[in-house]
This record gives structure tokens, C-alpha cells and sequence, in this order.
């Protein structure tokens, strides 16, 4: 390296990382060749940096191959441009045929990127022959290569190269091996989506539009993959087949539909669970395509539910997910209609006590959707009991994805029905034993609230929504002070006063002196108390006081002046002397959000006094308290 | 994704590994054939034996078998070659198991650092013979060490024992001690064996067994290879341990132990072995001994956690044993003083009499 | 933990009196109005999982050194406290662990050490809780485990996901080099001793803890050793410990040890129990777990336990934090997707 003049020293210094024995080294290093290309200029890369690289792509380990390979695609700016293209691919054309799929992935990568940037000429001159000879090549790993490149020239060449292309990668499609096969199918689906697109962009009578020799060549690819031996290349026929209906979607052509119907019904009710389980999650973007023809959609009927009835629980996960958007194109037509209570829900009821708890928990995700396409009685005599038997169900995201998603259900049979029909369920749900399922009732609650009334809430569940300010985990706890403040602003102020406050209050005074020293050690889980009587809200707990001064906190914004300042304040000032300084530099929070209400009611002498009560908190012995009192104090001057 | 990869292919060869295998295809099941060779070593027919070199080894290896009392037990119709290492004072002896397609030799490097050894070739491998057909099930291979050690007992009057198995080994003692009740086992050690990693590696074991060359001109071929495959890195004990696998016909060296009979048995030997390992024997003491680094299954993760057994993990490859012999020994002889003597163990060892608080546990 | 590192060991020398004796009642300084601002900014990056930059950790580590070094080996804590175990690097667990006990600094925290190794995300968890710590010294304890030591960190992952993370070994000098600093117990209002492991026999009172040089890498053995390593048994007395370093210690020893020292309790972490707390030895000691289904395959419940200003205990249990963009739904996961 004595050669090197001053100029050359970053290269210089590159080469030595790059020669270092370990291997992290050389990656990081390679990861900044970049930087070094643009410190050497265009010239000086090409000349001296490629030929180095080069060296490079033929010895060494896979991890800097894979940096390398990436960071090639982006090198056509820092060489002046795809007129000097050659030396790049000359490097990439190394790394193409490496087994590692992380390398080979990001050449091929690299390569797709490069031939973006590269006229059709030399496109023709440069790329073509390299797919052509790796498609050819005696090595498997160079076959799966070129796999990936056809995507990036099909649409750019003539007619009669093109037919050439698509006859190379029916060899890949047919290979022996099957790794090859796979990668070819694999890559199929975006070749097909290039020549969809394509179609569109060219005139009809365009010299170069695809024809039906093209498609020719494709249908025996199609009928190679969907006849492939394993089922490891077989099941990614599926999407190729989700492809070509897509292509005759777009140019209108229907005449092929019946034999697409054929081959979609064999996929689906194919031997190896491995294919019906990709059928089943692309259920629909294959049945969309039939969506036109009455008589064809209803032949998809019986293979859907065969799917539901899957013996592998993974095919019927899958098949849950697809259950509304294919109950809403059967919606469409009144003659399929009836099929959707007659002949799927009852499945779907078989469906909702699966044996296996992860189908439960997709089928609950999307089961409330059924209802918008149902009648308000069907809801109710056919989809509630479902339901409400999954909300008892023993795994909590079955639980849990039933309730977030009840909201719809709303729309059909309206609140006071389905709250009626809910209550039990949700007075039970609300002491499960899994905290995220309380917070998602906590969190259906006002809009219960809202509907329901004000008399009606009080009754039913104001004393749960008030259990939950004591629950043991703060997450709830929390959930519920938010909760009660949206409930506030619904039926307000005075409301608030009269059922929170007053009750916060009457918590605080009752409960002075109960120093008994109980343990609760063994009753610990995480549940709800089993007595959550006002009685053993104990305000001696640290929980229970900054739990109550977090709930005032929350509401101080929808209360009236008059509340805040004859029964928050009041409340707030005796927290400041309390011994644990985690209430106190809350009450300076406390403080804040009263002042910042007040200043825009103009109450200049309340402000005052609070100011003056947050600099004797200043004053305190704890450095929080002081910290958050004095950030107040900054607040609220401002 | 990529990360995800590497690991895996980490995984899988580590898996591998931990039955003395090496990793020779990186995608697994569905490479096309013909595969072209990964490894090239010397074609054997155009090559003659440097006689000298061939021949200095042979004799290593005669010396390091002979500095053992040797002995053979025999049991229907199988003779086991026993190595007996006797104590210099009265003490802890170390039984050493070897794993599948290795022999005692493995251990040669390690024995003389320990006090006082018992070595056998399982049959089939080594020196010992096997039945017609084959029987290598894990209960066996049990039966065949309960025998051995029964045997040894009585013919030189061992007693306390700390039982050492590398790979199979590992599994065949640990289900000794889950069959067994014998108070005279003071530890259990395992090296380089975890469940998970092994029953992980069966799957890639039949394709490592088509590769393997059918046979080697010189026993320097022979060591090469293993170093080359990654399975041994240490010469001195490769000189010794290699020579033990192979029989010489007509100037060719080929394996005593063909790998693929034990392939119906298998499935057997790490059934259950991790949990096994953490209950099995009530006040024995434990010790796992990795190569690389830590690569837990869930039993022995909880096992671990939980504080149930000793985990060392030492740098070197599958064979621990003949990398690192003087890590590995120093390892087994603290782990056999801590657990036969404990208060003797603190007072010398740490210098602890503890200030307070009664007696010490055996 | 027979591992070829040549890190200085240094012996505990017992007649050498530690500088912290002479320091104990020094108060920290209050913050700089920069340093809350950096904190501050730290700790809302570290919240959503983003480590600190190489930088910033030394700023960190700077301002942590500072903070730790005048706390005692045996350092005081006030009720009301949550008493948390074993975290190991789950991050997203850690977070599910503020919101069962609620956010820090408005709850009180003490953590019993472990905060490293085995997890995924060891850098980003020591990162948070070491900002939380010099932001919200009074708010927050946080001890030293067995496995904040240079020697286990290079076995168990934290020093390779420093490497893989940073790029080189410099973090994790710089963090490995602030343990030393970490106190080695905890005392909640004189009743409860806290700490990581269990006892020692060298250890029979606080005070002899109190006299301990604990600034230096975990040794190999020594009270120091044993009270990061030691744990509980069902026989009574001391037994040598099967995990090779500390002892095991019976129930006598721990009655004994409460008496002498004037306890309620004895609260450790260091084990995994499968329900995230356990109570051995009649209630005078308590191990307490908190990395939810451990190393993502132990299967274990994890929980921490809230003492109130009446010593009321209360455990509260919790399972792994759902991860957005994980599917929940993996535990049949076809092969050939792989």
C-alpha cells in the first residue's frame, strides 16, 4: 500500500479494512464503500475502487458479499451514469450465483435497480445474455438467480424476445430442482402484474402488445406449478393463479373463467393442507374475480365451507379471516343471500367453539362484522348468542377481539339492544381475570354512556365504572380515570361533582384513622378485589390517595369554578402536606391544571393563591417536589 | 429476514455440531443433485502412504492406550475395552462416556489431569464389538454402562463416581441415574449436549452420513478432514482419538462404526433428556459443560434459572474434551471437589468457615 | 463462569474501611436544567426502544456514576416502594411492568438487579432504567445482580448485542464499568432486606455488608459473591450452591438472620419461579421474577410486589407484553414460511 499518494488514502485506508482479519470489520468497512467512491470521483472509482471490488465479490465471506451486493445498486450516480455500467454488473455477475439467498437476494436486488436506470439498448446488450446464461447455467444457484431479473425486462423488450424470455423461464418453472422451481414460481406473480400493467399502457394494436402465445406459455407454467409433486412449489401457484385472473379482470376477457373456476376449485380442495391453507387466506382476492357471475360465485359456497371445516387448524384460521368480505359478494346477489344464515353460520357457530383457541381468536376478530350485512332480528336470534358465548370463552384474545370490535354490531341492532343483551357479559368481563380484557370494557364504555342516559348509566354501571379506579393494576386504574372523564363531559359537571367527586371526598374523610395492618399477600392476583366496598377503600394507602388526586386531576378541566374552588382545592390543599412525595409533586401538578382552567375563567386572585402555595411546595425537602412545583410555577407564568 | 437466516443456519449448525456433525449444505433437504463436492480431499487411489508419518502416529496412539490398565468385560456376546486409570490416593473416580461414532481416545488428552478414570468404548465403537443386528437404543446403551461400571466395582472396588458423558454419552448417564438408584454418583456432568439442539440435528444427520469419504489412505488424511470439517481442532489429541475409529484392510483406513446402524434408534436417544437431566438423581450434583456458547433449551433454561445445575461454557469445538482437555479437567475436578467434600471444599478451596449459621449439606 | 477474561479480581479485604461510610449522608446535587433536558430526551428515545447513541450512553454513564457512587452497599429506601426482579434485557416486558406498578417517578421502584443478558434488548433496558435512575434518584433503587459483571455479560448476550448494536465493545465498557458503582442491597424502611441473590456466611448482620468495598467486578467468591449468587433451599443450613458460585442457605439461617438483623422479610430475586413471586422458608423469604415467559420460551408468569406506607404487601402478577406487528397467533407456525 506504499504507493498510495495522500488522495488515495481513504481508499487506502478502506483496503485495509477491508483486509482485516475479522470479519466485522470488513462489513462495516464495506458498508461505507460508498462514501469512498464518492471521495474518489467517477474516474478513479472505475479504475481503481471496481477492480478492487471485484477482487473482493471473489474472496471473501458471506456477510460482506451481502453489504457489497447491496450497496452496489445504488453506485450508477457515483460512476457517472449507465454508460458505464459494465464493471459493475461484472461484479454483481459474482455475487448473483452465491447460495446464501441473503446475498443472491440482494444482487439480484441490485441488478433490478441497475437495469431500471439502463436504456433498452443496453438492456438488450448487457442484462439480456446475463439471464439468458444464468437461466441456463449448470449450477442451481445461478437458475434461482435469474429468476428474479426476468420481472425487470419483461415489459421492455419486443414481442418476439419477449416470447423467447417467457420460453427460458418455462424451463425454470419445469427445473429439475426443486429450489429452482420455487424461485421461479415465487417470482411469477410480479412477471404476470408487469404484463397486467403493460397491457394498459400500450395501444391495442401495438406491434409489441401481449398476445395470445404469451399467455400460451404462461397457462403451461400455470399448469406445471398447480401440478408440481411437492407441495412446497404447488402452493405458490395460488397467487400466481390470483395474478392471471387479475390480467383478464383488467382486459375484460371473461371467456377463461370457467376454467379458472376448475383449477381454483382443485387448489382449494387440494390434498396438502400446506396449499388449502394459502387458499384459504387468499380466499377472497380469488373470489373477487368471480363476483360477476351469480352461477359462479355460488360454486365457491360448498368449498368455502369445506375450508371452514378444515382437520388443520391453521386452514381454518385462515378461512375466519375471509369470513365477512365473502359473506358481503354473496350479499349482492338475493339468491345466494340465505345461503349466508342457512348454510355458513351454522359453521360459524361450530367455528366459534373450535378446539383450537388461535382459530376462536381470528374468527372473533371479525365475526362482529357479519352483523352489518344481516338483518337487526338475525343479529340478534343468529350472531349474538355466538357472541356472547365467545366472550365467556377461555382464551382472553377471543375475549378480547369480540369486545374491541363491538361497535358495529351497534349500527345494526342498536345500543339498547345489544346493551341489553350485553350487560350481564360486561359486568362479568369487567372482573376478568386478564387486565387488557377489563381495559377494552373500560374503553366500550361511554359510548355505552352516551346512549344509554344518564339515569340508566347511574343505575347500571356507574358503581363498576368506580370499582375499576381501585383495581390493582395501574393501567386500568388509569383507563378508568380517563374513562370518567369522558363520561363527565358526556353528562356533566354537576354530575361529576355529585357522583365522583362527592364520593372521592367522602373517601377521604371516612376513612382516617384505619390503621389496621392487614396483609394482603395471599389474595394477591391479578383481580379485582373481591370487595371493593367503599369500606375498604382505605385513603391511608399511598394507591388509593394519588389514585383519587389522579381522578381529580383528569376532571378539574370539566369542572365548574364553583366545584374546583370550594371542594378541589380544598382537597388538593391537604395533599400538599402529605408524607409520600409522590402526592405532593402531584398536587403541584394538580396545581397547574387548575390554574391553567382558572386563567381563562379570570379568576386572578385564585391564581395568586395557588402561586403562592406551589412556592412553599418549592420550598420542600424533596428534590421531585421541588423540581415539579417550580416547573408550575414556569407553567402557568407563562 | 435476513438476520432471522443467519441465525437459523447458526442454529442448525451448531445442531449439527453437537452430534459431531459438520454443516455441508446450507438450504437444507432440496439441494438438486448432483452436489458438487464441498470438500476436497486427496483421492486415495493415486496416492501412497508416507509410511513414517502413518506409522509415528499408530504408535501415539499405542502409547496413549497403553498408559492405561486395560481390560475387557465381556457380555454375551460383546467384549467392551475397559481403561482403568486408578487413583494415586483414595478419591472420586471419573467415569468418561463417549458419544456416538467417537471412542474412549477422545478422552486421552483430559485423563491424566483428573485423579483417578474409568473409560470404556461403547459397543461398536473403538475397541468394543456389537451385537448382530445392531442394538443401539438409548435403554441398551444404558444397560451396557450399568454393567461396565458394575463390573469395575468389583474388580478394582471404585466408589464415589462423578459421571462425565460427551454428546450421546451425556444422554446415556443421565438416563443411568433416571433408571437407577445409586448413591455412590456423586455428580453428573455433560459436555456439549443439549436437547433441543440434538433432536434439532437428526433431521441433517443423514445427509452428513452420505457424505462422509468411505475411507482414508493415511491417518494424517484422516485428521485433516476432521480438523478441515471443524470437528477437532487440536492435533495432539487428533493423533490419538482419529486412529481409534478406523481399521486398516489392504492399506486403506475405513470407520469401525458405520453411523447409519444406529439410525433406527434415534429417535430414542434424547427423548426427554433436558428435563431428565435437571430431576434425575436426588442430591446429585450437576454440571453442563457447553462449547461456543450458551445455547439452553427451555427445560434447561428453567433448570438453570432456577439454580439446579452448574453451567460452563468454555471456547472451543463439539469435542470440549480434546480442545480444551486442561479447561475441561480443571472444570470436572473443582465440580468433583465441591460436591464430595463441601465443607472440606470451602475451607481450602474459598477459605470460608462460616461465620455463623451451623452446619454445612453434604 | 469459568471464562478466559483476564479481569482483575480484586479480594474483598474486610479490615479496609470503604469510603462510602464517610460519605453516606451526602446528598446528590440537584440537576442541571441541561441534564433533566438530556434525560428527558433519553428516556422518551429509550421508550420507544431506540438505543442512545455511543455519545450519549458516556454522558449517561458520567452523569450515573456520580448518582451511585454516594449510595451506601446497603442503601435505605422509603415506603411506599414496588419491589421488582429479574427484567434480562425484555424491554417490552419492562414496559408492561410501568404499566401494572404505574409510570416512575409517581411510583416508587426498586430493582433487585438482572437487568441485562439473554433478552433481546438489554442495551435499550439498562439505557432506560440508568436514565431513570439519574433523572429520579430518590424514585427509583436499582441493585446489581450476578449477571451486571464483565465476565457473565460476555456468555449470556449482553456484551455481543452491545457489539451487534454499536459496533464495538465501547458500551459495554462503559456500562460494565458503571456496575461497579450499583449498591449491592437495599433496606425498605429497615424491615425488608433487598437484594439480588440471597446470604452469606460470611454475612451476619447488615452491618458487615455496610463495610464491604463493593466498587469492583463481582469476585468469584467472598460475601460479596454470595450475596449476588446465593439462594434458598428446602435443607436446612448452608450447602454449596449447585450453580457454582454462592452457597444455598435453610431456613434456620434465614430466621436467624431476621432476627439478628431486625426483618420482616428477605426479598430477592435471581430465581425463576413460575409465578413470578415465591414464598419459601414460612414467609421470611420471598423471590420475586419479573421477565414475563423468560428468554421468550420459559412459559413463566412474572410479578412484582407493591409495599405500602403500612407494609402492606401486595403482588401483582402479569403476563408478556402483546408486541404491536408480532402476530399473537404463532405457536403452530408452518415450517415452510421460514
Amino acid at each position: 500500500m506504499e504507493n498510495f499518494n495522500d488522495d488515495l488514502y481513504p481508499l487506502a485506508l478502506l483496503m485495509d479494512e477491508l483486509k482485516h482479519d475479522d470479519v466485522s470489520n470488513r462489513v462495516e468497512a464495506m458498508q461505507k464503500v460508498d462514501a469512498i467512491a464518492m471521495a474518489l470521483g467517477p474516474e478513479r472509482t472505475i479504475n481503481e475502487l471496481l477492480p478492487f471490488l471485484n477482487d473482493v465479490a471473489q474472496d471473501d465471506e458471506e456477510e460482506v458479499f451481502a453489504v457489497l451486493a447491496d450497496k452496489l445498486g445504488d453506485f450508477l450516480p457515483l460512476i457517472g451514469g449507465h454508460e458505464n455500467c459494465q464493471p459493475l454488473i461484472q461484479i454483481l455477475l459474482h455475487l448473483l450465483p452465491i447460495e446464501e439467498p441473503i446475498v443472491r437476494d440482494k444482487a439480484i436486488n441490485s441488478v433490478n435497480k441497475l437495469t431500471e436506470q439502463l436504456t433498452d439498448d443496453e438492456l438488450n446488450k448487457i442484462i439480456l445474455p446475463i439471464i439468458k446464461d444464468l437461466s441456463q447455467g449448470n449450477w442451481f444457484s445461478k437458475r434461482i438467480a435469474s429468476c428474479g431479473l426476468y420481472k425487470g425486462v419483461i415489459v421492455r423488450v419486443n414481442a418476439q424476445t419477449r416470447l423467447h424470455l417467457l420460453n427460458l423461464y418455462l424451463n425454470l418453472i419445469v427445473d429439475e430442482g426443486p429450489m429452482v422451481r420455487r424461485g421461479a414460481a415465487t417470482n411469477l406473480p410480479v412477471v404476470i402484474n408487469k404484463l397486467t400493467e403493460f397491457t394498459s399502457t400500450v395501444d391495442k394494436t401495438d406491434v409489441n402488445q401481449i398476445s395470445n402465445k404469451d399467455w400460451e406459455i404462461i397457462s403451461q407454467m400455470f399448469q406445471s406449478l398447480i401440478n408440481d409433486e411437492q407441495d412446497s412449489v404447488k402452493f405458490l401457484s395460488i397467487d400466481v393463479l390470483i395474478s392471471i385472473l387479475e390480467y383478464f379482470q383488467k382486459i375484460n376477457d371473461k371467456s377463461y373463467n370457467s376454467d379458472f373456476l376448475i383449477n381454483s376449485l382443485k387448489l382449494i380442495e387440494d390434498d396438502s393442507w400446506r396449499v388449502r391453507y394459502t387458499a384459504a387466506d387468499r380466499f377472497n382476492k380469488i373470489s373477487k374475480n368471480f363476483i360477476d357471475e351469480e352461477q359462479d360465485l355460488s360454486k365457491l359456497i360448498d368449498p368455502f365451507i369445506s375450508l371452514m371445516k378444515d382437520n388443520e387448524g391453521e386452514v381454518r384460521k385462515a378461512i375466519a379471516k375471509q369470513l365477512p368480505d365473502f359473506c358481503k359478494m354473496l350479499n349482492n346477489f338475493s339468491s345466494l343471500k340465505p345461503s349466508i344464515v342457512n348454510k355458513i353460520l351454522p359453521i360459524v357457530n361450530e367455528l366459534s367453539q373450535d378446539p383450537h383457541e388461535n382459530v376462536r381468536s381470528s374468527l372473533a376478530i371479525n365475526i362482529t362484522e357479519l352483523s352489518s350485512i344481516l338483518t337487526k332480528q338475525q343479529t340478534i336470534d343468529k350472531l349474538l348468542p355466538i357472541f356472547l358465548n365467545m366472550l365467556k370463552d377461555e382464551f382472553p384474545d377471543v375475549r378480547l377481539n369480540i369486545i374491541s370490535n363491538l361497535s358495529i354490531v351497534n349500527e345494526t341492532i342498536g345500543i339498547n339492544s345489544l346493551s341489553t343483551n350485553l350487560l350481564p357479559a360486561i359486568t362479568e368481563l369487567a372482573q376478568d381475570s386478564k387486565w387488557r380484557v377489563r381495559l377494552a370494557i373500560i374503553e366500550y364504555i361511554p359510548k355505552l354512556a352516551d346512549q344509554l342516559g344518564e339515569d340508566f348509566f347511574n343505575k347500571e354501571l356507574l358503581t363498576l365504572c368506580l370499582s375499576w379506579l381501585w383495581d390493582p393494576v395501574y393501567a386500568i386504574r388509569e383507563a378508568s380515570v380517563k374513562n370518567l372523564k369522558k363520561i363527565s363531559e358526556i353528562l356533566g359537571s354537576d354530575w361529576a361533582e355529585k357522583f365522583i367527586i362527592d364520593k372521592l371526598i367522602l373517601i377521604k374523610n371516612s376513612s382516617t384513622l384505619k390503621n389496621t395492618n392487614k396483609n394482603n399477600d395471599n389474595n394477591a392476583d391479578d383481580t379485582i378485589h373481591e370487595d371493593n366496598d367503599d369500606e375498604n377503600i382505605d385513603f391511608a394507602s399511598f394507591i388509593i390517595r394519588i389514585t383519587c388526586l389522579f381522578t381529580i386531576n383528569e376532571l378539574i378541566p370539566v369542572l365548574n369554578t364553583k366545584t374546583i374552588t370550594e371542594k378541589v382545592l380544598p382537597f388538593i390543599d391537604d395533599l400538599t402536606k402529605d408524607p409520600v412525595p409522590n402526592i405532593r409533586f402531584n398536587t403541584a401538578n394538580s396545581f397547574k391544571i387548575i390554574a391553567k382552567t382558572l386563567i381563562s375563567h379570570n379568576e386572578k386572585d385564585l391564581i395568586n393563591d395557588i402561586l403562592s402555595k406551589l412556592n412553599s411546595l418549592a420550598d420542600d425537602d424533596d428534590v421531585d417536589v421541588r423540581y415539579f412545583a417550580l416547573k408550575a410555577v414556569e407553567e402557568i407564568n407563562q | 429476514m435476513s438476520d432471522l437466516h443467519k441465525s437459523f443456519l447458526k442454529r442448525a449448525k451448531q445442531a449439527e455440531a453437537s452430534l459431531g456433525l459438520s454443516s455441508l449444505s446450507e438450504e437444507g433437504d432440496d439441494l438438486p443433485s448432483p452436489l458438487p463436492a464441498t470438500i476436497n480431499f486427496p483421492k486415495q487411489t493415486t496416492r501412497k502412504r508416507d509410511e513414517t508419518n502413518h506409522f509415528s502416529i499408530h504408535k501415539t496412539y499405542e502409547n496413549a492406550r497403553s498408559s492405561f490398565t486395560q481390560c475387557q468385560f465381556t457380555r454375551g456376546d460383546i467384549t467392551f475395552e475397559v481403561y482403568y486409570q486408578p487413583p494415586e490416593v483414595e478419591g472420586i473416580t471419573y467415569v468418561l462416556n463417549h458419544g456416538a461414532g467417537s471412542s474412549s481416545m477422545t478422552f486421552s488428552m483430559m485423563a491424566p489431569r483428573l485423579p483417578s478414570v474409568l473409560l470404556y468404548d461403547m459397543r461398536g465403537h473403538g475397541q468394543s464389538t456389537t451385537s448382530r443386528p445392531p442394538d443401539y437404543s438409548l435403554d441398551t446403551l444404558t444397560d451396557d454402562f450399568q454393567f461396565v461400571l458394575k463390573q469395575a466395582r468389583e474388580k478394582w472396588g471404585i466408589k464415589d463416581v462423578v459421571l462425565v458423558g460427551h454428546s450421546l454419552g451425556g444422554a446415556v448417564l443421565t438416563n443411568y441415574l433416571v433408571k437407577n438408584e445409586d448413591n455412590q454418583v456423586k455428580g453428573l456432568a455433560m459436555i456439549d449436549i443439549v436437547e433441543e439442539t440434538a433432536v434439532h440435528s437428526l433431521s441433517a444427520m443423514t445427509g452428513y452420513i452420505d457424505k462422509l469419504p468411505s475411507s482414508f489412505v493415511t491417518y494424517d488424511d484422516a485428521i485433516q478432514w476432521h480438523k478441515k470439517m471443524g470437528l477437532l481442532h487440536n492435533t495432539f489429541s487428533a493423533q490419538i482419538s482419529i486412529p481409534d475409529l478406523f481399521f486398516d484392510r489392504n492399506g486403506k483406513l475405513y470407520w469401525k462404526m458405520n453411523l447409519r446402524d444406529t439410525s433406527p434408534f434415534w429417535e430414542t436417544w434424547f427423548k426427554d433428556l433436558s428435563s431428565n437431566f435437571v430431576t434425575c438423581g436426588e442430591n446429585v450434583g450437576k454440571l453442563l459443560i457447553l462449547a461456543g456458547h450458551e445455547s439452553l433449551d427451555k427445560d434447561l433454561m428453567i433448570g438453570q434459572m432456577q439454580g439446579k445445575f452448574q453451567l460452563v461454557v468454555l471456547h472451543g469445538g463439539h469435542f470440549l474434551q480434546e480442545d480444551v482437555p486442561v479447561g475441561v479437567a480443571a472444570t470436572l475436578t473443582d465440580f468433583g471437589s465441591k460436591i464430595q467434600d463441601p465443607e472440606g471444599y470451602m475451607k481450602r478451596e474459598l477459605g470460608v468457615i462460616p461465620k455463623w449459621g451451623g452446619k454445612i449439606n453434604k | 463462569m469459568d471464562l478466559d477474561t483476564d479481569v482483575p479480581m480484586e479480594d474483598v479485604s474486610e479490615d479496609q474501611p470503604s469510603y462510602q461510610q464517610k460519605t453516606t449522608k451526602t446528598t446528590t446535587p440537584d440537576l442541571q436544567k441541561e441534564n433533566i433536558g438530556d434525560l428527558d430526551q433519553w428516556i422518551e428515545k429509550l421508550k420507544n426502544c431506540e438505543p442512545l447513541s455511543e455519545r450519549d450512553v458516556k454522558k449517561l454513564c458520567d452523569m450515573a456514576t456520580d448518582v451511585l457512587q454516594l449510595e451506601e452497599n446497603v442503601q435505605p429506601v422509603q415506603v411506599p416502594v414496588t419491589i421488582c426482579g429479574d427484567v434480562h434485557g425484555q424491554f417490552h416486558d419492562l414496559m408492561e411492568l410501568f404499566k401494572i406498578g404505574g409510570p416512575c417517578p409517581d411510583t416508587n421502584y426498586l430493582f433487585m438487579g438482572d437487568y441485562v443478558d439473554r433478552g433481546y434488548y438489554s442495551v435499550e433496558t439498562v439505557s432506560f432504567l440508568v436514565c431513570m435512575k439519574v433523572r429520579y434518584p430518590k424514585r427509583i433503587t436499582i441493585l446489581r445482580g450476578n449477571h451486571e459483571s464483565r465476565q457473565i455479560t460476555q456468555v449470556y448476550g449482553f456484551y455481543d448485542e452491545c457489539l451487534r448494536k454499536y459496533g464495538s465493545a465501547s458500551v459495554w465498557k462503559l456500562f460494565t464499568d458503571l456496575f461497579d458503582y450499583f449498591p449491592i442491597t437495599a433496606l425498605v424502611d429497615n424491615k425488608i432486606f433487598c437484594l439480588h441473590g440471597g446470604l452469606s456466611p460470611m454475612i451476619e448482620t447488615i452491618d458487615q455488608i455496610r463495610e464491604l468495598n463493593r466498587t469492583q467486578e463481582v469476585p468469584h467468591e467472598g460475601p460479596m459473591c454470595d450475596l449476588l449468587w446465593s439462594d434458598p433451599d428446602d435443607r436446612g443450613g448452608w450447602g454449596i450452591s449447585p450453580r457454582g458460585a454462592g452457597f444455598t442457605f435453610g431456613q434456620d439461617i434465614s430466621e436467624q438472620f431476621n432476627h439478628t438483623n431486625d426483618l420482616s422479610l428477605i426479598a430477592r430475586a435471581h430465581q425463576l419461579v413460575m409465578e413470578g413471586y415465591a414464598w419459601t422458608h414460612q414467609e421470611s423469604v420471598v423471590t420475586i421474577f419479573s421477565a414475563p415467559n423468560y428468554c421468550y420460551r420459559c412459559g413463566n408468569q412474572a410479578a412484582i410486589m407493591e409495599v405500602d406506607e403500612l407494609h402492606n404487601r401486595q403482588f401483582i402478577q402479569y403476563d408478556p407484553s402483546v408486541r404491536p406487528g408480532e402476530p399473537t397467533v404463532t405457536r403452530k407456525t408452518p415450517d415452510y414460511f421460514l
